[in-house]
Order: structure tokens, then C-alpha cells, then sequence
């Protein structure tokens, strides 16, 4: 990854006055890597995203595009295009200019200038639209025009800063697919911020998940939701069950954790090393227990009771209460069986059961 | 038992409607009235009807040249004092810097200071000073009033204004200067009408500030007043006024009309 590195952000900090909106952070982006900074408003996202455009600036630290030192380069100069929060589509401008705004230098002929926006508004399906006044497009329309006249001159670099957050549902679901298939067609390096962890999973190559001006973990969406390296992230990501654990012992890898009234796990071999009396957390994903009616014969298994249960329509909710434990456990059932009431959601006394592989040891903290 | 109570409301406050603007208009509307009185004395009953006094006003020289005076103070001082507003107000507004709030009242205050003491000022520090007195000397007294005026014209325009749209001017390519062009002047526009037509005005009618730093070009309120002591000539300064009367009332509704135009609202991003 690094040997191709596109974007490089070196160590870059941005204080405001004594707040340190980003905090020596370090990434590496590749060239035509989908990549999201996700995290929490106030996280340092969007100021992140300000530095690449050249908005902001670094309070210490250097940020490279291409090989190019970019300290000095004002947002007019830089090969990146950005799409805003708020699209700002011109208010005074039709869809035409809107999309044409930054071919003025290029001089082109009016038979040119139109050429080059209708195979823009063809990309975004929005043909015969040059003439349309901006106040008379949707919302969706308008994140398409605003998306067309930052890709029109090719940028190396396109910047997205919660540019599907004004959409409603399922409007936002098909422009997530669109988005991620338009950066795949036209090849761009696409960085993406956003507060919507599914959106974050949903889209990107790569994820950078970020906490009070610092990332915590940096990884693919399977591997950030597989294999979480610390608490934050585990909890930011989907809905993560914690239990205080303690390793009785770690040998080649295979980790044994008394966890209290959970029991004995055994735990295949992780990223990080532990050692023998070590405090860690064992964390199970809710999808990955099971409920059954009847103690199973082997394998994990923890007696517990039904405290609530939430029906979803393609699955349900379930908070079981286990003896020893403060918090219910979450359990997540597909609903695979057509049933107007599920059959373990009535019953007082059941059993968890889960594989091993289920278990992430994090490091208690 | 509502109803009644509630017509008779309606009907009170209308009285009160009409009875407000009466006492604004009716006295003003003499002017007109008695310009095209067929007599040079300003009294009931009317004699008879006459366009005299408005030829007598254009075929006055020195009338004229008054009225020429006070545009060639009005507008370069329009011009200059909605410069200086629409810059200040960009800077209020796009920019942190220490004090704003209260660098904003100052540059406000000529707007409530009497301008009897700043008249006096500026005549104490001119004849001090040994500056002649003038049209460029009246000009400059304006020029704090109307700005004051254009600021907070150009404010109201640009607080309503995203930012991100230059912004977003300035990641397409474009530098400062023609993110100004394309972008902020093209919304703001409405705005700098607005604060041209009313500084204009606001210069054009001024007599305190002008009655103390005229020289011998007399501006037109100053002409009119010196003209009030020669009872025939008065009628041709009714003429005038009602002329003036109407072209303000004119620019001040267009100057309305223009400032209250499509607020620019570009985000309601209206799904």
C-alpha cells in the first residue's frame, strides 16, 4: 500500500485556538482507492478533508498529492475537486453552467462546452437537463449536478464531505451503489467523509475510523467489523456484547480467557499477543450467538432469560439476561422461517450458544 | 358575541391605519397641491390650476445648478460609501478578527449621532485645518452616514449567503478576485442596488451637514431654504420639491423591492 501511496498525509495537525480539531494524524491513500473517514461529529473528519482541499491548512505537518508537497497550494491549484455537505449547486446559475463553472480557463468553443457537459449530465443520468434552473431541481438532482461539476475536469482526487446526508433512505441506498460504481468507472481516488458507519461499510475500500482528532484503526469494512482492534471501535461499528475476561493462558496463538459467568473461551489466534493473567474483553457480534430452548450437548453455551426482544420485519432483537452479567446480551436472529410470533421470543429459559471463532479479545481499557 | 367585538376591532384598527398615514402623507401632499396653485401665495382657497412654476423652476439657473450640485455629491458619494460597506460587510462577515462587534457599532454610529455635531465638527476642524469649503467637503461629511447605511444593507445580503458556495468557487479554479465576479457579486447584487439607490437619497436630502460645510455652491435643500426668505419664488421650490418628492419615493420602493428580492436560499436542498 504505502509503495503506491497517492495521497500521504505526514503527520498532520490542525489546532483552532487550544482545540486540537486533528492531531498528528498519518494515512496513506492509494490511487483509485475508495477511502472513508468515519467517525463521531467533532471527530476531525471534515477538517481532514478541509486540509486535502486546501481549505484549511496544517498547523504543523505536510500533506502530498502525487508526489506534490502541498503546504503552499491554494485550493484553486490543487488536482482535487471536492462535493459539498450542502452541494452548493449556483443559486444564479442553470444546471449547464453550473457543471461547465470551472471550464472558463479552457476557452472552449460553445459546441465544445456543450459536448463536454451533456457526456457529464449522460454519466449522471440526467440528460436534457442543461437548461433546468437550479431551484428547480430535487435533492437527489442536485447532488448529481454538484457531483458532475466537480468530476468534469478529471480531478485526481474527488473529496465527499456527507454528501449523501440530506437524502431520504432509499434514495441514499441507491446513490450509495451509484457513487461507488461512478468512482469505479471513471478511476478516481474518492475520500469520503461520513458519520454513517453502514454508509462507511457499505462504500469503501478502506475505512479510517476517527475519535477527537486521531484515527483509531484503519482497515477494510470486514476486517474493522471482524476483527476491531480496540473498544471504541468495536462499539462505533455495529453493536458489539462485552464481557471482562481474563487470559489463563496463551500458547502458539490459541488464547484461553476465563470469562466469569460466560466460561471458559477458547479463542483462535488474533492480531495482538497475549499473556497469561492479563485483564482483556471478550466481545461476541449479536449475529453470532444463537438461541436455543434446550442445554446443547457441547460447545459454548450460558444459560439465560428473555428480558425484551424488538421484531424487525427480516429479523429480531433479542436481550437475554444472564446471571453474573449487568448488561443483557443483544442477539440478532434472521427471521428465516415466516411466523407471526417467533417461537424463542415467547420462551423464559434458554441457552446462548456460539463458536469460538464468534470470540475478539480487545484489550481491557 | 365574538363576532361583533371582533369587526369592531378590525374597524378601530383600520381607523388607526388610515388615520397614521394621513398624518404622514396629507402635509406632504400640500406641496404638490400648492405647485400647481395658480398663485404665489401658499394659502386657501386654490385660484386655478397652472404648470407655470414648474417651468419657472427649469428655466431657473441657479435652481438647476443646485440640483446638478447635489447629484454631483449623491452619487460619487453612493458609489463610494457602498464600496466601503459591501467590503466591510464581507469582512464582517466571512472573516474571525478580534472586536468585530465592536468595530461593527462604530462604523454604525453616525447612524445616531445628531448631525448638528458632526456638523459642527467638521466645520471646527475644516476652518482649522484651513480647508476650503465645497461640494468635496459636503461629500466627505456624507460619506460615514452612507456607509453606515451600506454595511448594513450588504450584512443583512451576505449573512444569508453559504459560504461554501465560494468555496466550492474556489476548488473549481477559481481565484479570489473572480470568485468575487461569478459568485459573490452575481447573489449580493440585489443588495448593492439597494444600498446605491438609498445612500443616493440619503445625500441627495441632507441639509444639517451640508448647511455647514457648503461653500458658495449651494447643494439643492440648502438652495430651497435660502430661497423660503423670497415669497415668489417660492412656488417653483414647490414644484421642485414635489419632483424630488416623487423620484425618492421612487427609488426608496425600488431600492425596497430590489433588497428584498429572492432572498438567495440555495441549500433548503428541497427533497
Amino acid at each position: 500500500m504505502k509503495s503506491d501511496s497517492f495521497i500521504s498525509i505526514q503527520d498532520v495537525s490542525k489546532h483552532f485556538g487550544s482545540v486540537r480539531a486533528v492531531d498528528r494524524v498519518s494515512i496513506e491513500i492509494a490511487r483509485g482507492e475508495f477511502f472513508s473517514l468515519l467517525g463521531p461529529s467533532g471527530c476531525g473528519k471534515t477538517t481532514l478533508l478541509r486540509m486535502l482541499a486546501g481549505l484549511e491548512f496544517p498547523t504543523t505537518g505536510e500533506i502530498f498529492i502525487d508526489g506534490q508537497p502541498m503546504s503552499t497550494v491554494a485550493a484553486n491549484h490543487r488536482p482535487v475537486n471536492m462535493v459539498f455537505q450542502s452541494y452548493a449547486i449556483f443559486p444564479h446559475l442553470n444546471v449547464k453552467q453550473n457543471i461547465g463553472y470551472s471550464l472558463r480557463r479552457d476557452r472552449l468553443s460553445k459546441a465544445e462546452f456543450d459536448a463536454k457537459v451533456g457526456a457529464m449530465l449522460e454519466l449522471i443520468k440526467l440528460p436534457g437537463y442543461e437548461n433546468r434552473a437550479s431551484h428547480e431541481l430535487s435533492g437527489g438532482e442536485r447532488q448529481r449536478v454538484a457531483l458532475a461539476r466537480a468530476l468534469i475536469r478529471r480531478p485526481k482526487v474527488l473529496l465527499l464531505d456527507e454528501p449523501l446526508g440530506a437524502l431520504d433512505k432509499q434514495l441514499r441506498e441507491q446513490m450509495q451503489l451509484e457513487l461507488r460504481a461512478l468512482q469505479r468507472s471513471v478511476g478516481i481516488t474518492f475520500v469520503f467523509v461520513t458519520h454513517d458507519q453502514e454508509e462507511a461499510l457499505t462504500m469503501s475500500d478502506r475505512i479510517a475510523v476517527m475519535s477527537k482528532g486521531r484515527y483509531l484503526q484503519i482497515d477494510t469494512p470486514s476486517q474493522l467489523y471482524e476483527a476491531p482492534r480496540s473498544r471504541e471501535v468495536a462499539d462505533f461499528i455495529g453493536t458489539m456484547n462485552f464481557f471482562d475476561a481474563r487470559v489463563v493462558s496463551a500458547v502458539n496463538g490459541e488464547v484461553i480467557v476465563d470469562a466469569g459467568p460466560m466460561g471458559s473461551l477458547s479463542v483462535p489466534p488474533g492480531h495482538v499477543n497475549f499473556s497469561a493473567g492479563q485483564n482483556v474483553l471478550a466481545a461476541i457480534r449479536p449475529e453470532k450467538l444463537s438461541i436455543t430452548t434446550s442445554k446443547p450437548e457441547n460447545g459454548n453455551a450460558v444459560e439465560g432469560s428473555m428480558d425484551a426482544s424488538a421484531y424487525l420485519g427480516d429479523r429480531s432483537h433479542f436481550y437475554v439476561r444472564v446471571n453474573g452479567i449487568a448488561k443483557p446480551v443483544a442477539v440478532s436472529a434472521q427471521n428465516t422461517i415466516r411466523s407471526a410470533d417467533s417461537a424463542e421470543g415467547q420462551k423464559r429459559q434458554l441457552w446462548l450458544t456460539w463458536p469460538n471463532e464468534a470470540v475478539v479479545l480487545l484489550d481491557a481499557n | 358575541m365574538s363576532a361583533p367585538g371582533k369587526a369592531r376591532r378590525i374597524d378601530s384598527l383600520v381607523i388607526y391605519a388610515v388615520a397614521y398615514l394621513a398624518f404622514i402623507y396629507i402635509p406632504v401632499l400640500f406641496l404638490p397641491l400648492f405647485s400647481f396653485n395658480d398663485s404665489t401665495f401658499i394659502a386657501f382657497p386654490l385660484k386655478g390650476f397652472t404648470f407655470q412654476w414648474y417651468i419657472d423652476a427649469f428655466e431657473s439657473n441657479r435652481l438647476m445648478g443646485a440640483l446638478f450640485n447635489s447629484m454631483k455629491v449623491g452619487i460619487p458619494v453612493a458609489i463610494i460609501s457602498t464600496i466601503l460597506g459591501t467590503l466591510a460587510a464581507k469582512a464582517v462577515t466571512r472573516y474571525r478578527m478580534p472586536g468585530k462587534a465592536s468595530v461593527v457599532s462604530f462604523i454604525m454610529a453616525p447612524l445616531v449621532v445628531p448631525g448638528i455635531i458632526v456638523g459642527i465638527a467638521l466645520l471646527v476642524i475644516a476652518t482649522t485645518v484651513g480647508v476650503k469649503l465645497s461640494l468635496l467637503t459636503i461629500g466627505i461629511a456624507h460619506l460615514p452616514a452612507c456607509t453606515a447605511f451600506s454595511l448594513w444593507i450588504m450584512i443583512s445580503r451576505l449573512e444569508g449567503f453559504d459560504k461554501s458556495l465560494e468555496e466550492a468557487s474556489l476548488i473549481l479554479g477559481e481565484g479570489a478576485w473572480m470568485t468575487f465576479w461569478r459568485v459573490t457579486f452575481p447573489l449580493i447584487l440585489p443588495g448593492i442596488v439597494a444600498s446605491l439607490l438609498l445612500t443616493f437619497t440619503i445625500s441627495f436630502d441632507e441639509f444639517i451637514l451640508a448647511f455647514f460645510l457648503s461653500g458658495s455652491e449651494p447643494t439643492l435643500p440648502i438652495y430651497m431654504w435660502s430661497q423660503l426668505r423670497f415669497p415668489a419664488k417660492l412656488p417653483s421650490v414647490l414644484a421642485l420639491g414635489s419632483m424630488i418628492l416623487m423620484v425618492s419615493f421612487v427609488l426608496i420602493y425600488f431600492s425596497e423591492w430590489m433588497r428584498r428580492r429572492g432572498p438567495v436560499r440555495e441549500n433548503s436542498s428541497g427533497v
